[in-house]
């Protein structure tokens, strides 16, 4: 597979090499502490039926996130013997140094009793929990969860009914995270839907009518040739070339200072060669500049004549290639199709005697 | 208000499409007009998407017809204006995603943009990595690369950006047959807190041309409601200079106010003897009611190469259906 400009494909699987360091996840994202204890949910709520208040006994009063829910040895001691020392390695991984379990620091504000209080079942939240054979990060809610009644109608959905930092914005969306926003929802559109609420939030720049100067200035119309002849984007990731712009441009025609010099003869194969999406965006047509007569066009059917756009020995045209046989391809508006072999175009491989 | 569009009134349709969730295990479908992406492109699109999620597995598909930009009003043939895609994504832990796209577009039957794009985003503490590449799958050709890093300290923050790609043109195109070269370019962005609640940032951009190389160059400061900046460009794509600002205060929970301008002097070709002017400004409100309505309204005024004074009034009016 041909691939051009290998150094720069090279880097690129290079940055896929990056060396696995221990990351520290967002601090939004709620996890489960790396502790001694080995616990299973399923074991206890699944299969055995447990309660859960009948571990987490201060759940029931608990108003904030920071309290400590978790289960004390004590209350594990309603049912286990934990006087002797041999059944330590029953719940501690470490027996001959056994650890507590660490409260997590919660920045969420969370009441686990008004919750509660409106008789909501715990694994409505913690979902799947009594499959759970050891505590994981699954078992925690996530944000989008909370959206389900959180929704601006049966419950209120405001940042700061659960986040008390002011920084939230910063943390969630860094700096400059209108250039660097498209990634993120592309790969994870649930993410930004729990905030923004669906598509048409994206939409609200998305549009394509720039009537409202959200994505260009209002004036965009005069001033976008700025960047689209600095190439800040690949405009064609939302723009179609031939449509869009060449509508507009054949419409007003707008011809380019440069072009009505006497130096743009000469000077304009290389400025196609440097930017040929500025020469696309006007001559991009069924009917191109470039293959007029008296340009880059093969009217007198020699091989050789004419002033060359292309070099003869591209793999694209192979015999028998894609274009060959399809009149609508674009080597026919330079070339004349004759059918006929020896003669013009198909004259370039097909003898006379043939 | 005194003078009408050639076109108005005009009626849009940009997304109204149904959804039907848990369709089958784990998926949902969305039928209609709706806006889709992929680490290759985005579109908008009259069709069909779904989506299915799967433990650590995330995969989309999409296909129909390619809304146009100039009569959205219409839905297009899909044999002339094909566009299909997908995306794929991989999230083995919370800091670390691996992902890989497709997207095929038509237009008049002829394939108008075709990619393959291949992603990933890991974060190392206080360190974000992107990069992503894309290739053309019509010709083999590596279409972009793109490597962004940006790094969070207590103070600063910091971003830097690397993109190379190949020129946009249709394959059935006579623009095809050239030998191109390939844009380049490099940004870099810096931000420091002064205070609490103000930010100073600075950007600047290089786009590597043989025929002439530009530059944009971009100062400011930021507050939680306000921003200004100074633009600067100049170079193959032209000279400017300018300034932006917006401010955005809330009021309540359900009252917002707005106002941005832009106000510069530029010149789009070199060989153009004077530079011309560009102001807009827009002030507007908008108010949030329950069960998802909210009403907006603004006014804009424009001036440009021509027209010296161009005045707008906007109202809109929403209501979402759907809050996902």
């Amino acid at each position: 597979m041909p691939i051009r400009n290998l150094q720069v494909f090279f880097l690129f699987l290079l940055s896929f090499g990056v060396i696995y360091v221990f990351a520290k996840p967002s601090p939004y994202e709620l996890t489960v502490s790396e502790s001694d204890i080995q616990f299973s949910h399923k074991l206890h709520v699944g299969e055995n039926e447990i309660e859960c208040d009948a571990c987490h006994t201060a759940i029931n009063t608990s108003e904030l996130s920071a309290d400590k829910n978790f289960p004390a040895m004590d209350d594990c001691g309603q049912c286990h013997d934990i006087e002797g020392e041999d059944n330590c390695g029953q719940c501690h991984k470490n027996a001959d140094d056994p650890g507590a379990l660490a409260n997590p620091d919660r920045e969420l504000v969370f009441n686990h009793k008004n919750h509660l209080d409106l008789d909501i079942d715990c694994r409505r939240c913690h979902i799947n929990i009594e499959y759970s054979p050891r505590s994981r990060p699954e078992n925690m809610p996530k944000m989008s969860l909370c959206f389900d009644c959180h929704d601006g109608s049966k419950a209120e959905r405001e940042c700061d009914l659960c986040h008390s930092d002011a920084q939230i914005l910063s943390q969630i969306h860094p700096e400059q995270w209108l250039h660097e926003h498209g990634n993120r929802a592309a790969s994870e559109p649930d993410w930004c839907n729990d905030c923004h609420g669906g598509q048409h939030f994206c939409l609200e720049c998305h549009r394509g009518d720039n009537l409202s100067g959200e994505i260009h200035d209002l004036n965009y119309f005069f001033t976008h040739g700025l960047d689209a002849k600095s190439n800040e984007e690949d405009c064609r990731r939302c723009h179609d070339n031939k449509l869009f712009c060449v509508e507009c441009h054949e419409k007003n025609q707008r011809m380019p200072l440069r072009h009505s010099t006497l130096a743009w003869l000469d000077e304009h194969g290389r400025f196609a060669r440097e930017d040929v999406e500025n020469c696309a965006a006007c001559h991009e047509s069924d009917d191109p500049t470039c293959a007029r007569g008296g340009c880059h066009s093969d009217f007198d059917g020699l091989r050789g004549t004419d002033t060359r756009i292309h070099n003869a020995d591209a793999p694209r045209f192979n015999f028998g290639g894609n274009w060959h046989g399809d009149e609508s391809y674009f080597c026919y508006q330079c070339h004349i199709s004759t059918g006929v072999p020896g003669n013009g175009f198909c004259g370039y491989c097909h003898g006379g005697k043939e | 208000m005194a003078d009408k569009s050639e076109n108005d009134p005009q009626i849009f349709v940009y997304d109204t499409y149904m959804r039907l969730k848990s369709i089958a295990p784990h998926t949902t479908m969305y039928i209609g007009r709706q806006f889709v992406y992929s680490s290759a492109g985005s579109l908008h699109l009259d069709g069909v998407r779904g989506s299915i999620s799967f433990q650590k597995l995330d995969l989309e598909f999409f296909g129909g017809s390619s809304v146009s930009r100039i009569n959205p009003e219409k839905i297009r043939s899909f044999s002339d204006f094909s566009a299909f895609g997908g995306r794929l994504y991989y999230q083995p832990r919370l800091t670390t995603r691996l992902g890989i796209g497709w997207i095929l577009r038509e237009t008049d039957n002829q394939v108008d943009y075709h990619r393959l794009g291949f992603d990933i985003t890991h974060a190392i503490r206080n360190l974000a990595i992107l990069s992503r590449a894309s290739m053309n799958p019509a010709t083999l050709q590596l279409s972009e690369v793109l490597l962004r890093a940006r790094i969070n300290l207590s103070q600063w923050y910091f971003s830097g950006e690397y993109t190379t790609r190949e020129p946009s043109v249709s394959y059935n195109s006579i623009f095809s047959l050239i030998d191109l070269n390939r844009y380049r370019e490099i940004r870099f962005e810096a931000v420091r807190k002064l205070t609490s609640i103000i930010t100073a940032y600075g950007t600047i951009r290089t786009d590597i041309n043989p025929i002439e190389s530009s530059w944009t160059g971009q100062l400011g400061i930021r507050t939680r409601f306000a921003s200004v900046s100074w633009v600067h460009q100049n170079g193959y794509g032209g000279d400017s200079e300018g300034i932006r600002g917006n401010a955005l205060l809330t009021y309540g929970k359900s009252w917002s106010f707005y106002g941005i301008i832009n106000l510069s002097r530029y010149r789009v070709q070199q060989e153009q003897i004077d530079k011309s002017d560009s102001y807009s400004t827009m002030v507007g409100f908008r108010k949030s009611f329950q069960n998802n309505i909210m009403v907006g309204m603004e006014w804009q005024y424009l001036r440009n190469a021509i027209q010296s004074y161009d005045s707008r009034f906007r109202l809109r009016i929403s209501k979402g259906f759907s809050n996902k």
